[in-house]
Protein backbone atom coordinates (compact mmCIF):
# COMPACT_ATOMS: atom_id res chain seq x y z
CA UNK A 1 0.00 0.00 0.00
CA UNK A 2 1.37 3.82 -0.73
CA UNK A 3 1.38 5.95 1.99
CA UNK A 4 1.67 9.66 1.83
CA UNK A 5 2.54 11.36 5.01
CA UNK A 6 1.50 14.99 4.45
CA UNK A 7 2.90 16.63 7.40
CA UNK A 8 6.26 15.94 8.48
CA UNK A 9 9.00 18.03 9.30
CA UNK A 10 12.18 16.13 7.86
CA UNK A 11 15.25 18.78 8.06
CA UNK A 12 14.61 17.06 11.89
CA UNK A 13 14.60 13.94 11.59
CA UNK A 14 17.91 10.88 10.41
CA UNK A 15 18.45 8.97 7.39
CA UNK A 16 16.93 6.01 9.75
CA UNK A 17 13.99 7.74 9.54
CA UNK A 18 13.47 7.91 6.14
CA UNK A 19 14.85 4.16 5.54
CA UNK A 20 11.78 2.80 7.98
CA UNK A 21 9.77 4.98 6.27
CA UNK A 22 10.07 3.53 2.81
CA UNK A 23 10.23 0.24 4.29
CA UNK A 24 6.81 1.21 5.96
CA UNK A 25 5.30 1.90 2.44
CA UNK A 26 5.84 5.62 2.36
CA UNK A 27 5.99 7.09 -0.97
CA UNK A 28 5.40 10.89 -0.51
CA UNK A 29 5.61 13.37 2.47
CA UNK A 30 4.68 17.26 2.80
CA UNK A 31 7.29 18.85 4.86
CA UNK A 32 5.71 22.50 5.84
CA UNK A 33 7.89 24.95 6.82
CA UNK A 34 7.05 25.41 10.43
CA UNK A 35 9.32 26.87 13.48
CA UNK A 36 12.76 25.15 14.32
CA UNK A 37 12.15 25.18 18.05
CA UNK A 38 14.19 28.33 19.19
CA UNK A 39 13.36 32.15 17.78
CA UNK A 40 15.52 32.54 14.35
CA UNK A 41 17.15 36.45 14.09
CA UNK A 42 17.24 37.15 10.86
CA UNK A 43 15.28 37.13 7.68
CA UNK A 44 18.11 35.41 6.13
CA UNK A 45 18.10 32.11 8.09
CA UNK A 46 14.65 31.83 7.06
CA UNK A 47 15.74 31.56 3.35
CA UNK A 48 18.23 28.92 3.36
CA UNK A 49 15.56 27.25 5.18
CA UNK A 50 13.20 27.90 2.51
CA UNK A 51 16.40 27.16 -0.14
CA UNK A 52 16.59 23.39 1.86
CA UNK A 53 13.07 22.53 1.63
CA UNK A 54 13.53 22.85 -2.21
CA UNK A 55 17.03 21.99 -2.26
CA UNK A 56 19.08 19.41 0.04
CA UNK A 57 15.75 17.78 1.90
CA UNK A 58 14.27 17.29 -1.13
CA UNK A 59 17.15 15.51 -2.71
CA UNK A 60 17.55 13.79 0.73
CA UNK A 61 14.07 12.20 0.22
CA UNK A 62 15.08 11.32 -2.75
CA UNK A 63 17.56 8.95 -2.54
CA UNK A 64 15.11 6.93 -0.08
CA UNK A 65 12.64 6.79 -2.89
CA UNK A 66 10.48 9.21 -1.06
CA UNK A 67 8.91 12.06 -3.64
CA UNK A 68 9.09 15.16 -0.99
CA UNK A 69 6.95 18.32 -1.61
CA UNK A 70 7.12 21.17 0.86
CA UNK A 71 4.67 24.23 1.85
CA UNK A 72 6.08 27.91 2.10
CA UNK A 73 4.69 30.17 4.88
CA UNK A 74 5.27 32.58 7.87
CA UNK A 75 4.80 30.31 10.92
CA UNK A 76 2.54 31.54 13.92
CA UNK A 77 4.97 31.97 16.46
CA UNK A 78 7.37 34.05 14.54
CA UNK A 79 4.83 35.78 12.83
CA UNK A 80 4.99 37.75 16.60
CA UNK A 81 9.17 38.60 15.94
CA UNK A 82 8.76 42.11 14.11
CA UNK A 83 12.23 41.50 13.29
CA UNK A 84 11.97 38.95 11.16
CA UNK A 85 7.95 38.78 9.96
CA UNK A 86 8.07 41.59 7.58
CA UNK A 87 10.88 40.11 5.68
CA UNK A 88 9.51 36.87 5.67
CA UNK A 89 6.17 38.25 4.18
CA UNK A 90 8.65 39.93 1.13
CA UNK A 91 10.45 36.38 0.43
CA UNK A 92 6.98 34.75 0.01
CA UNK A 93 5.74 35.39 -3.67
CA UNK A 94 9.02 34.02 -4.55
CA UNK A 95 8.73 30.85 -2.98
CA UNK A 96 5.28 30.14 -3.32
CA UNK A 97 6.32 29.43 -7.16
CA UNK A 98 8.73 26.87 -6.69
CA UNK A 99 7.85 23.93 -8.37
CA UNK A 100 7.67 21.73 -5.20
CA UNK A 101 5.91 23.75 -3.19
CA UNK A 102 2.51 22.46 -2.78
CA UNK A 103 0.66 24.83 -0.43
CA UNK A 104 0.97 27.76 1.71
CA UNK A 105 1.59 26.88 5.41
CA UNK A 106 1.82 26.00 8.24
CA UNK A 107 0.18 29.33 9.10
CA UNK A 108 -2.76 30.14 11.67
CA UNK A 109 -2.83 30.76 15.36
CA UNK A 110 -0.19 29.84 18.14
CA UNK A 111 -1.20 32.66 20.95
CA UNK A 112 -3.87 34.25 18.73
CA UNK A 113 -2.37 37.73 18.99
CA UNK A 114 -3.35 40.53 16.62
CA UNK A 115 0.47 40.12 14.52
CA UNK A 116 -0.58 36.52 13.69
CA UNK A 117 -4.33 37.54 12.84
CA UNK A 118 -2.70 39.83 10.92
CA UNK A 119 0.03 37.74 9.14
CA UNK A 120 -2.32 34.69 8.86
CA UNK A 121 -4.80 37.18 7.07
CA UNK A 122 -1.88 38.19 5.00
CA UNK A 123 -0.88 34.93 3.84
CA UNK A 124 -4.57 33.71 3.13
CA UNK A 125 -4.57 36.23 0.54
CA UNK A 126 -1.41 34.98 -0.91
CA UNK A 127 -2.77 31.33 -1.13
CA UNK A 128 -6.07 32.76 -2.85
CA UNK A 129 -3.78 34.98 -5.49
CA UNK A 130 -1.08 32.19 -5.91
CA UNK A 131 -3.97 29.41 -6.46
CA UNK A 132 -2.53 27.01 -3.96
CA UNK A 133 -3.87 25.33 -1.16
CA UNK A 134 -3.29 26.42 2.46
CA UNK A 135 -2.09 24.21 5.21
CA UNK A 136 -3.50 25.22 8.73
CA UNK A 137 -1.77 24.66 12.18
CA UNK A 138 -4.11 25.00 15.08
CA UNK A 139 -2.90 25.89 18.28
CA UNK A 140 -2.37 23.61 21.59
CA UNK A 141 -3.76 25.77 24.00
CA UNK A 142 -7.68 27.08 23.82
CA UNK A 143 -7.26 25.03 20.82
CA UNK A 144 -11.32 24.76 19.99
CA UNK A 145 -11.20 28.68 20.25
CA UNK A 146 -8.29 28.98 18.09
CA UNK A 147 -10.18 26.48 15.53
CA UNK A 148 -13.42 28.27 15.50
CA UNK A 149 -11.48 31.83 14.78
CA UNK A 150 -9.62 29.87 11.99
CA UNK A 151 -12.53 29.00 10.65
CA UNK A 152 -13.82 32.70 10.85
CA UNK A 153 -10.63 34.07 9.48
CA UNK A 154 -11.13 31.32 6.26
CA UNK A 155 -14.33 32.00 5.35
CA UNK A 156 -13.71 35.99 5.53
CA UNK A 157 -10.88 35.68 3.13
CA UNK A 158 -12.95 34.28 0.84
CA UNK A 159 -11.02 30.95 0.04
CA UNK A 160 -13.02 28.18 -1.09
CA UNK A 161 -12.62 25.72 2.04
CA UNK A 162 -12.07 22.76 0.12
CA UNK A 163 -8.67 23.90 -0.62
CA UNK A 164 -7.98 24.15 3.33
CA UNK A 165 -6.68 21.57 5.47
CA UNK A 166 -7.35 22.47 9.29
CA UNK A 167 -4.94 20.56 10.92
CA UNK A 168 -4.43 18.85 14.50
CA UNK A 169 -7.77 18.32 15.40
CA UNK A 170 -8.85 16.17 18.20
CA UNK A 171 -12.43 15.08 19.01
CA UNK A 172 -13.61 18.51 20.22
CA UNK A 173 -12.68 20.11 17.23
CA UNK A 174 -13.33 17.49 14.25
CA UNK A 175 -17.00 18.89 13.88
CA UNK A 176 -16.30 22.53 13.52
CA UNK A 177 -13.49 21.76 10.93
CA UNK A 178 -15.39 19.53 9.11
CA UNK A 179 -18.82 21.37 9.29
CA UNK A 180 -16.73 24.24 7.87
CA UNK A 181 -15.88 22.55 4.37
CA UNK A 182 -12.52 22.54 5.51
CA UNK A 183 -10.41 19.29 5.16
CA UNK A 184 -9.36 17.74 8.84
CA UNK A 185 -6.12 16.46 9.26
CA UNK A 186 -5.23 14.54 12.65
CA UNK A 187 -1.92 14.66 13.73
CA UNK A 188 -0.88 11.45 15.47
CA UNK A 189 1.87 12.48 17.93
CA UNK A 190 3.15 10.38 20.99
CA UNK A 191 1.33 11.85 24.35
CA UNK A 192 -0.37 14.69 22.72
CA UNK A 193 -2.83 15.71 19.61
CA UNK A 194 -4.30 12.31 18.84
CA UNK A 195 -3.44 8.60 18.74
CA UNK A 196 -4.05 5.93 16.81
CA UNK A 197 -6.74 4.10 18.80
CA UNK A 198 -9.04 7.36 19.60
CA UNK A 199 -7.97 7.96 15.81
CA UNK A 200 -9.75 4.83 14.80
CA UNK A 201 -13.00 5.58 16.68
CA UNK A 202 -13.27 8.91 14.83
CA UNK A 203 -13.13 7.21 11.85
CA UNK A 204 -15.84 5.00 12.45
CA UNK A 205 -17.57 7.65 13.34
CA UNK A 206 -17.22 10.41 11.09
CA UNK A 207 -15.98 8.13 7.60
CA UNK A 208 -13.24 8.96 5.74
CA UNK A 209 -14.39 12.22 3.95
CA UNK A 210 -12.23 15.10 4.13
CA UNK A 211 -10.57 13.23 6.85
CA UNK A 212 -6.46 13.04 6.63
CA UNK A 213 -3.98 12.14 8.87
CA UNK A 214 0.04 12.92 9.71
CA UNK A 215 3.13 12.39 11.70
CA UNK A 216 3.46 15.74 12.37
CA UNK A 217 7.11 14.27 12.87
CA UNK A 218 9.83 17.41 14.13
CA UNK A 219 12.43 17.83 16.29
CA UNK A 220 10.52 17.09 19.37
CA UNK A 221 9.38 13.65 20.56
CA UNK A 222 7.22 12.21 17.44
CA UNK A 223 7.60 9.35 15.60
CA UNK A 224 7.43 9.57 11.39
CA UNK A 225 6.21 6.37 11.47
CA UNK A 226 2.63 7.10 13.20
CA UNK A 227 0.44 6.95 10.04
CA UNK A 228 1.51 3.43 9.21
CA UNK A 229 1.03 2.37 12.60
CA UNK A 230 -2.31 4.10 12.51
CA UNK A 231 -3.45 2.43 9.28
CA UNK A 232 -2.05 -1.20 11.04
CA UNK A 233 -5.00 0.17 13.71
CA UNK A 234 -7.65 0.47 11.47
CA UNK A 235 -6.71 -2.67 9.98
CA UNK A 236 -7.26 -4.90 13.24
CA UNK A 237 -9.74 -2.93 14.00
CA UNK A 238 -11.50 -4.55 11.40
CA UNK A 239 -11.95 -0.99 9.04
CA UNK A 240 -12.20 -2.37 5.40
CA UNK A 241 -8.75 -1.91 2.82
CA UNK A 242 -10.96 0.95 0.76
CA UNK A 243 -10.61 2.80 3.91
CA UNK A 244 -7.71 2.41 4.51
CA UNK A 245 -6.41 3.14 1.17
CA UNK A 246 -8.66 6.32 1.43
CA UNK A 247 -7.05 7.51 4.20
CA UNK A 248 -3.07 6.85 3.51
CA UNK A 249 -3.41 8.01 -0.01
CA UNK A 250 -6.56 9.69 -1.76
CA UNK A 251 -7.42 11.97 0.50
CA UNK A 252 -4.03 13.73 0.62
CA UNK A 253 -3.19 13.29 -2.62
CA UNK A 254 -6.65 14.51 -3.78
CA UNK A 255 -6.22 17.64 -1.26
CA UNK A 256 -2.65 18.53 -2.54
CA UNK A 257 -3.41 18.21 -6.40
CA UNK A 258 -5.34 20.89 -6.14
CA UNK A 259 -1.98 22.95 -6.36
CA UNK A 260 -1.70 21.06 -9.71
CA UNK A 261 2.10 20.22 -8.62
CA UNK A 262 2.26 16.61 -7.89
CA UNK A 263 2.38 15.60 -11.74
CA UNK A 264 5.04 12.98 -10.38
CA UNK A 265 2.58 10.98 -8.44
CA UNK A 266 0.85 9.69 -11.69
CA UNK A 267 3.88 8.95 -12.98
CA UNK A 268 6.29 6.85 -10.70
CA UNK A 269 4.90 6.14 -7.10
CA UNK A 270 8.88 5.32 -6.07
CA UNK A 271 11.40 7.53 -7.69
CA UNK A 272 14.17 4.85 -8.48
CA UNK A 273 16.70 4.96 -5.82
CA UNK A 274 20.08 5.16 -6.66
CA UNK A 275 22.21 6.06 -4.09
CA UNK A 276 25.70 5.08 -5.90
CA UNK A 277 25.30 9.14 -7.39
CA UNK A 278 26.97 10.13 -4.05
CA UNK A 279 30.16 10.30 -2.83
CA UNK A 280 32.15 10.45 0.40
CA UNK A 281 32.84 12.60 2.79
CA UNK A 282 29.76 14.65 3.37
CA UNK A 283 27.34 12.68 2.29
CA UNK A 284 24.26 10.78 3.27
CA UNK A 285 26.09 7.31 2.48
CA UNK A 286 29.79 6.90 4.32
CA UNK A 287 30.89 4.34 3.08
CA UNK A 288 28.23 1.65 3.45
CA UNK A 289 26.94 -0.29 0.30
CA UNK A 290 24.35 1.35 -1.43
CA UNK A 291 21.19 0.38 -2.25
CA UNK A 292 20.65 0.01 -6.06
CA UNK A 293 17.62 -0.35 -7.66
CA UNK A 294 16.43 -0.07 -11.16
CA UNK A 295 14.63 2.77 -12.93
CA UNK A 296 11.12 2.46 -13.80
CA UNK B 1 25.06 33.58 -28.03
CA UNK B 2 22.00 34.35 -29.89
CA UNK B 3 19.02 33.29 -27.76
CA UNK B 4 16.65 33.79 -30.61
CA UNK B 5 16.65 30.26 -31.92
CA UNK B 6 16.35 28.49 -28.28
CA UNK B 7 13.23 30.71 -27.16
CA UNK B 8 11.67 30.21 -30.51
CA UNK B 9 12.27 26.48 -29.74
CA UNK B 10 10.86 26.88 -26.10
CA UNK B 11 7.93 29.25 -27.11
CA UNK B 12 6.57 26.51 -29.59
CA UNK B 13 5.92 24.02 -26.97
CA UNK B 14 4.19 25.70 -24.06
CA UNK B 15 0.32 26.67 -24.07
CA UNK B 16 -0.90 30.44 -25.56
CA UNK B 17 -1.05 31.24 -21.47
CA UNK B 18 2.00 30.75 -20.52
CA UNK B 19 3.50 32.43 -23.69
CA UNK B 20 1.20 35.50 -22.39
CA UNK B 21 2.50 34.77 -18.69
CA UNK B 22 6.21 34.93 -19.70
CA UNK B 23 5.54 38.09 -21.62
CA UNK B 24 4.20 40.09 -19.42
CA UNK B 25 6.93 38.92 -16.96
CA UNK B 26 9.76 39.64 -18.91
CA UNK B 27 8.29 42.24 -21.94
CA UNK B 28 11.11 42.23 -23.95
CA UNK B 29 14.03 40.69 -22.32
CA UNK B 30 15.72 43.92 -22.07
CA UNK B 31 13.14 45.73 -19.34
CA UNK B 32 12.90 42.70 -17.63
CA UNK B 33 14.24 43.69 -13.37
CA UNK B 34 16.04 40.69 -11.54
CA UNK B 35 13.50 40.42 -9.62
CA UNK B 36 10.98 39.93 -12.72
CA UNK B 37 13.64 37.50 -14.00
CA UNK B 38 13.58 35.47 -11.16
CA UNK B 39 9.58 34.97 -10.81
CA UNK B 40 9.77 33.48 -14.77
CA UNK B 41 12.91 31.48 -13.92
CA UNK B 42 11.51 30.21 -10.91
CA UNK B 43 7.47 29.84 -12.57
CA UNK B 44 9.45 27.98 -15.67
CA UNK B 45 9.38 25.00 -13.39
CA UNK B 46 5.80 23.93 -13.33
CA UNK B 47 5.01 25.50 -16.45
CA UNK B 48 7.61 23.79 -19.05
CA UNK B 49 7.15 20.22 -18.74
CA UNK B 50 9.95 17.92 -17.78
CA UNK B 51 10.07 16.35 -21.47
CA UNK B 52 13.63 16.14 -22.47
CA UNK B 53 14.28 17.84 -25.85
CA UNK B 54 15.70 14.86 -27.30
CA UNK B 55 16.27 15.26 -30.84
CA UNK B 56 14.94 18.96 -31.35
CA UNK B 57 18.28 19.79 -29.92
CA UNK B 58 19.71 19.08 -32.61
CA UNK B 59 19.72 22.71 -34.40
CA UNK B 60 21.30 23.47 -30.87
CA UNK B 61 23.81 21.69 -31.39
CA UNK B 62 24.54 23.00 -34.56
CA UNK B 63 25.15 26.24 -32.67
CA UNK B 64 27.47 24.53 -30.44
CA UNK B 65 25.14 24.13 -27.62
CA UNK B 66 26.41 21.07 -25.96
CA UNK B 67 24.07 18.60 -24.24
CA UNK B 68 20.59 19.75 -24.89
CA UNK B 69 19.34 16.76 -25.84
CA UNK B 70 19.09 16.03 -21.90
CA UNK B 71 17.62 18.94 -21.27
CA UNK B 72 13.96 18.89 -20.43
CA UNK B 73 11.81 22.19 -21.48
CA UNK B 74 11.50 24.24 -18.31
CA UNK B 75 15.62 23.92 -18.59
CA UNK B 76 15.53 25.15 -22.00
CA UNK B 77 13.10 27.86 -21.19
CA UNK B 78 15.56 29.17 -18.15
CA UNK B 79 18.74 29.38 -20.37
CA UNK B 80 16.90 31.08 -23.68
CA UNK B 81 15.67 33.76 -20.52
CA UNK B 82 18.90 33.38 -18.90
CA UNK B 83 20.93 34.14 -22.07
CA UNK B 84 18.81 36.92 -23.70
CA UNK B 85 18.87 38.84 -20.07
CA UNK B 86 21.70 38.94 -18.78
CA UNK B 87 23.60 41.36 -21.67
CA UNK B 88 20.81 44.10 -20.88
CA UNK B 89 22.26 44.36 -16.99
CA UNK B 90 25.11 46.67 -16.12
CA UNK B 91 28.34 44.79 -16.62
CA UNK B 92 29.18 45.05 -13.41
CA UNK B 93 26.07 43.33 -11.67
CA UNK B 94 26.57 40.23 -14.10
CA UNK B 95 28.11 37.90 -11.98
CA UNK B 96 26.17 38.40 -8.68
CA UNK B 97 23.03 38.69 -11.07
CA UNK B 98 23.84 34.81 -12.31
CA UNK B 99 24.90 33.62 -8.72
CA UNK B 100 22.00 34.93 -7.34
CA UNK B 101 19.61 33.25 -9.11
CA UNK B 102 21.76 29.95 -9.04
CA UNK B 103 22.05 30.28 -4.66
CA UNK B 104 18.15 30.93 -4.99
CA UNK B 105 17.02 28.29 -7.34
CA UNK B 106 15.77 25.27 -6.54
CA UNK B 107 17.67 21.97 -7.91
CA UNK B 108 16.15 22.40 -11.32
CA UNK B 109 17.03 25.79 -11.26
CA UNK B 110 20.35 25.30 -10.40
CA UNK B 111 20.70 22.75 -13.59
CA UNK B 112 19.63 25.69 -15.81
CA UNK B 113 22.03 28.03 -14.35
CA UNK B 114 24.97 25.78 -14.73
CA UNK B 115 23.86 24.61 -18.39
CA UNK B 116 23.74 27.91 -19.54
CA UNK B 117 27.44 28.98 -18.25
CA UNK B 118 29.39 28.26 -21.17
CA UNK B 119 27.00 30.24 -23.61
CA UNK B 120 27.12 33.39 -21.69
CA UNK B 121 29.27 36.39 -22.54
CA UNK B 122 32.86 36.20 -21.00
CA UNK B 123 32.05 33.09 -19.30
CA UNK B 124 35.40 32.90 -17.65
CA UNK B 125 34.10 35.32 -15.32
CA UNK B 126 31.79 32.56 -13.74
CA UNK B 127 35.02 30.07 -12.91
CA UNK B 128 34.13 30.93 -9.21
CA UNK B 129 30.18 29.49 -9.69
CA UNK B 130 31.50 26.62 -11.58
CA UNK B 131 34.33 25.96 -9.05
CA UNK B 132 31.47 26.34 -6.00
CA UNK B 133 28.83 24.46 -7.90
CA UNK B 134 31.33 21.26 -8.82
CA UNK B 135 31.29 20.95 -4.66
CA UNK B 136 27.54 20.28 -4.59
CA UNK B 137 26.33 16.99 -2.59
CA UNK B 138 22.47 17.15 -4.94
CA UNK B 139 23.54 14.48 -7.87
CA UNK B 140 21.42 16.25 -10.52
CA UNK B 141 23.40 19.72 -9.91
CA UNK B 142 27.20 17.91 -10.03
CA UNK B 143 26.19 16.47 -13.63
CA UNK B 144 24.48 19.35 -14.55
CA UNK B 145 28.36 20.97 -14.65
CA UNK B 146 30.00 18.01 -15.05
CA UNK B 147 28.05 16.55 -18.00
CA UNK B 148 27.58 17.55 -21.32
CA UNK B 149 28.63 20.94 -20.54
CA UNK B 150 31.54 22.34 -22.50
CA UNK B 151 32.55 24.77 -19.16
CA UNK B 152 35.12 22.87 -17.13
CA UNK B 153 37.24 21.95 -19.70
CA UNK B 154 37.18 25.42 -21.78
CA UNK B 155 37.53 27.60 -18.12
CA UNK B 156 38.40 25.48 -14.96
CA UNK B 157 42.23 25.73 -13.75
CA UNK B 158 43.90 22.84 -13.17
CA UNK B 159 42.78 22.68 -9.85
CA UNK B 160 38.90 22.60 -9.95
CA UNK B 161 39.03 20.50 -13.18
CA UNK B 162 40.88 17.62 -11.21
CA UNK B 163 38.97 17.61 -8.39
CA UNK B 164 35.42 17.82 -11.03
CA UNK B 165 36.84 14.40 -12.55
CA UNK B 166 37.60 13.10 -8.86
CA UNK B 167 34.20 13.54 -7.65
CA UNK B 168 32.60 11.91 -11.14
CA UNK B 169 35.01 8.92 -10.64
CA UNK B 170 33.60 8.89 -6.69
CA UNK B 171 29.92 9.40 -7.33
CA UNK B 172 30.30 6.90 -10.68
CA UNK B 173 29.06 9.03 -13.51
CA UNK B 174 30.36 8.03 -16.60
CA UNK B 175 33.56 10.34 -17.44
CA UNK B 176 33.18 9.99 -20.76
CA UNK B 177 30.30 12.20 -20.23
CA UNK B 178 32.83 14.93 -19.09
CA UNK B 179 33.24 17.63 -21.98
CA UNK B 180 37.03 17.77 -23.37
CA UNK B 181 38.38 15.47 -20.94
CA UNK B 182 41.25 14.13 -22.93
CA UNK B 183 42.51 17.14 -23.49
CA UNK B 184 43.27 18.10 -20.15
CA UNK B 185 44.35 14.91 -18.74
CA UNK B 186 47.69 15.71 -16.80
CA UNK B 187 50.45 14.11 -14.94
CA UNK B 188 49.01 15.15 -11.70
CA UNK B 189 45.16 13.81 -12.99
CA UNK B 190 46.94 10.38 -13.89
CA UNK B 191 48.62 10.70 -10.46
CA UNK B 192 45.50 11.29 -8.54
CA UNK B 193 43.81 8.89 -10.54
CA UNK B 194 45.76 5.56 -9.73
CA UNK B 195 45.83 6.96 -6.26
CA UNK B 196 41.80 6.83 -5.58
CA UNK B 197 42.66 2.89 -7.63
CA UNK B 198 44.96 2.11 -4.97
CA UNK B 199 42.85 3.35 -2.52
CA UNK B 200 39.99 1.00 -3.80
CA UNK B 201 42.10 -2.04 -3.78
CA UNK B 202 43.37 -1.60 -0.32
CA UNK B 203 39.86 -1.39 1.15
CA UNK B 204 39.25 -4.28 -0.75
CA UNK B 205 36.69 -2.44 -2.95
CA UNK B 206 36.21 -2.83 -6.87
CA UNK B 207 37.90 -0.14 -9.29
CA UNK B 208 35.50 1.96 -10.65
CA UNK B 209 36.22 1.41 -15.08
CA UNK B 210 36.60 4.64 -15.81
CA UNK B 211 39.92 4.83 -14.20
CA UNK B 212 41.78 2.53 -17.07
CA UNK B 213 40.18 4.77 -19.18
CA UNK B 214 41.85 8.51 -17.95
CA UNK B 215 44.84 6.46 -17.86
CA UNK B 216 44.90 5.30 -21.09
CA UNK B 217 44.68 9.19 -22.09
CA UNK B 218 48.03 11.02 -23.19
CA UNK B 219 48.76 13.48 -20.80
CA UNK B 220 48.51 17.03 -22.50
CA UNK B 221 50.53 20.20 -20.67
CA UNK B 222 49.81 21.72 -17.90
CA UNK B 223 48.15 25.09 -17.16
ZN1 LIG C 1 4.12 20.98 11.89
Amino acid sequence: MKIFDHHVHMTSRTTDDYQGMAAAGIVAIVEPSFWLGQPRTHVGTFEDYFLSLVGWERFRASQFGIHHYCTIGLNPKEANNPSVAAGVMELLPIYLEKESCVAVGEIGFDDQTPAETRYFEAQLELARKSRLPVLIHTPHRDKKEGVRNTIAAVKASGIDPAWVLVDHNNEETIELTLDSGCWAGHSIYPGTKMDETRMVALIRRYGTERITINSAADWGISDPLKVPKTLAAMRSAGLGEDVIETIAWRNPVAFFAQSERLELLNKADHLAIDQRALWQGNSVLRGQQPTVEPRR
Amino acid sequence: MNAQPLRELFEAGISEDDRRWLADLVPGSGSATPGQLRAAFTGLGRRAGRELLGPQAAALAAQGITGAARWDRATLGRVALLIAWLPTQPQDRQVDAVRELYLRGDYREQVAVLASLACLPDPARFVPLAAEASRTNVTDVFAAIACENAFPALHLPDLNFNQLVLKALFVGLDTHRIVGLPARVTARLHRMVGDFADERRAAGRSVPADIAYIQSLNEGSER
